[in-house]
């Protein structure tokens, strides 16, 4: 090489570069789409299975996938439309899954008219719900998760957290057990005060408690609050606003069509 | 023990107290305070900037001679991201558990100062085969480092360590507590701190 500091051969060794580096990625990014898609849907459905406290331990691929598809399907998946709460139209599972965090919106100029939301229903004997798809802000980008609800429309029956950018060790805290276990404890989380009640005094939803622990509140906020997370300040209050209003501005009406 | 004299040994075992890229060199202190309250993100992190850091300083010293000097610094950046990005796409197909543990590390890895600093101070004037030993060595220093962290502060922090309770129920009986100060980041900057202190006291009063 004559001179490798010379303008020209700056400029070649650039482009190569910058060429090389570009091919390589996007052919990786090309080639491997299909596999991570995959992982991706799989993932999904584990967490759906893991809210509703069915996945196992041993769960395969094979395992997770006979939950959704097949005649044996357990797991239903449905649309509903926001607003009214009622089921919109009959898809299959496969169509939904490919629906981006599967929720629609239909907008009608720059106004949103219409937001339809896939949720999933588990018909399996002793754990009967709704699994619904739940969005909150945390600090370093969106959470997004499952929250399974009974078939009276208000008692938690888990959590599932599946996508999120949180601090490991601090934020990331949302995925351990001993955070999620929290809404499956012996004594029950309630998004209603009264229950079969769904107006905006009784739906509070869950709070996410800072600086006090829930054993030492009185009994009437217990089932409406969990432990925060130290260290995790953006991360609670984010969860907090998933729990209180992202939930009840969604699935307000569908659950309250739903009390029996 | 011929090996550790020579001076690829040399090259391999300095930067594991002696020159240590974190205690000593002062490079890679931001990551070792963001994932280090635990002990496992600590060592997923470590594994991933020592096979990070190698890869990149033997591609760098496999071109040196053809790297011109005024782009240099722009050319390691794309030779460490487009490694980064490559490796978390591949991940990402075959083994998903493994890159959803590793989500935010991988931007702290492309913008860690260690691989940039290897790269213009020892791979751009040495061989491959040197470059490979030092990008090893400076991992195997910063794991040192960051393992030691993320253990003492998971232990004082939250009396655990790799998410098991370590310290018994009994000891929290008599009134010991939880330090908190251990779970969040100027835990990490006081730990770092002894460290340092340790490592100078050792291998470096009278100089």
């Amino acid at each position: 090489m004559a001179n490798v500091n010379s303008n020209g051969f700056t400029v070649i060794f650039a482009t190569i570069a910058c060429v090389v580096s570009g091919v390589l990625l996007s052919s990786a990014n090309l080639g491997l789409k299909e596999m991570q898609a995959e992982n991706e849907k799989v993932d999904k459905q584990k967490s759906v299975l893991l809210a509703a406290g069915l996945s196992k331990p041993d769960d395969t691929k094979e395992t997770i996938a006979a939950w959704f598809t097949g005649e044996e399907a357990k797991i239903q998946a449905f649309v509903i439309d926001t607003k009214t709460g009622e089921k919109t139209d009959e898809k299959t599972v496969e169509e939904l899954l490919k629906l981006p965090d599967a929720r629609m919106e239909v907008k009608e100029g720059k106004k949103v008219t219409k937001i339809y939301q896939v949720i999933y229903e588990s018909s399996v004997e002793g754990s009967e719900s709704y699994i619904l798809p739940v969005v909150g802000d945390g600090l370093w980008g969106k959470m997004h998760g499952y929250l399974a609800v009974g078939t009276d429309g208000y008692s938690i029956k888990g959590i599932c957290f599946y996508n999120h950018k949180e601090t490991p060790g601090l934020g990331a805290e949302i995925t351990e057990k001993w955070f999620t276990d929290q809404f499956i404890s012996a004594q029950g989380k309630k998004l209603l005060k009264s229950s079969g009640d769904f107006s905006d005094e009784s739906f509070v939803g869950i709070d996410v408690l800072k600086g006090v622990k829930v054993a030492d509140q009185p009994a009437y906020i217990q089932p409406h609050a969990v432990d925060g997370i130290s260290g995790a300040t953006i991360t609670s209050v984010g969860l907090k606003d998933m729990l209180q209003g992202y939930v009840r501005d969604t699935y307000r009406a569908f659950l309250n069509g739903q009390k029996s | 023990m011929s090996f550790l004299k020579s001076k690829e040994g040399k090259v391999l075992t300095s930067p594991l107290v002696e020159v240590n890229p974190i205690m000593v060199q002062t490079l890679g202190v931001c990551s070792a305070l963001a994932v280090t309250a635990q002990l496992k993100p600590s060592v997923v992190m470590s594994i991933s900037l020592m096979a990070v850091l190698t890869c990149s300083n033997v591609i760098v010293s496999l071109i040196r001679n053809a790297i011109p000097a005024k782009i240099r610094i722009i050319v390691f950046m794309i030779v460490i991201s487009t490694l980064v990005a490559l490796a978390d796409q591949i991940l990402r197909a075959f083994m998903y558990d493994v890159s959803k543990q590793l989500s935010v590390f991988v931007g702290l890895i492309i913008t860690n100062c260690i691989v940039m600093g290897r790269a213009e101070a020892f791979a751009t004037t040495n061989t491959p085969k040197m470059a490979l030993y030092d990008g090893l060595g400076n991992g195997l220093g910063y794991s040192v480092v960051l393992c030691g962290v993320g253990a003492f502060r998971e232990i004082l922090g939250s009396g655990k360590l790799w998410g098991q309770v370590i310290i018994p129920d009994s000891l929290y009986g008599i009134g010991y507590v939880n330090n908190g100060l251990m779970v969040l980041a100027p835990g990490a900057f006081f730990l770092i701190g002894l460290f340092i202190w340790v490592s100078n006291t050792l291998y470096r009063s009278g100089k």
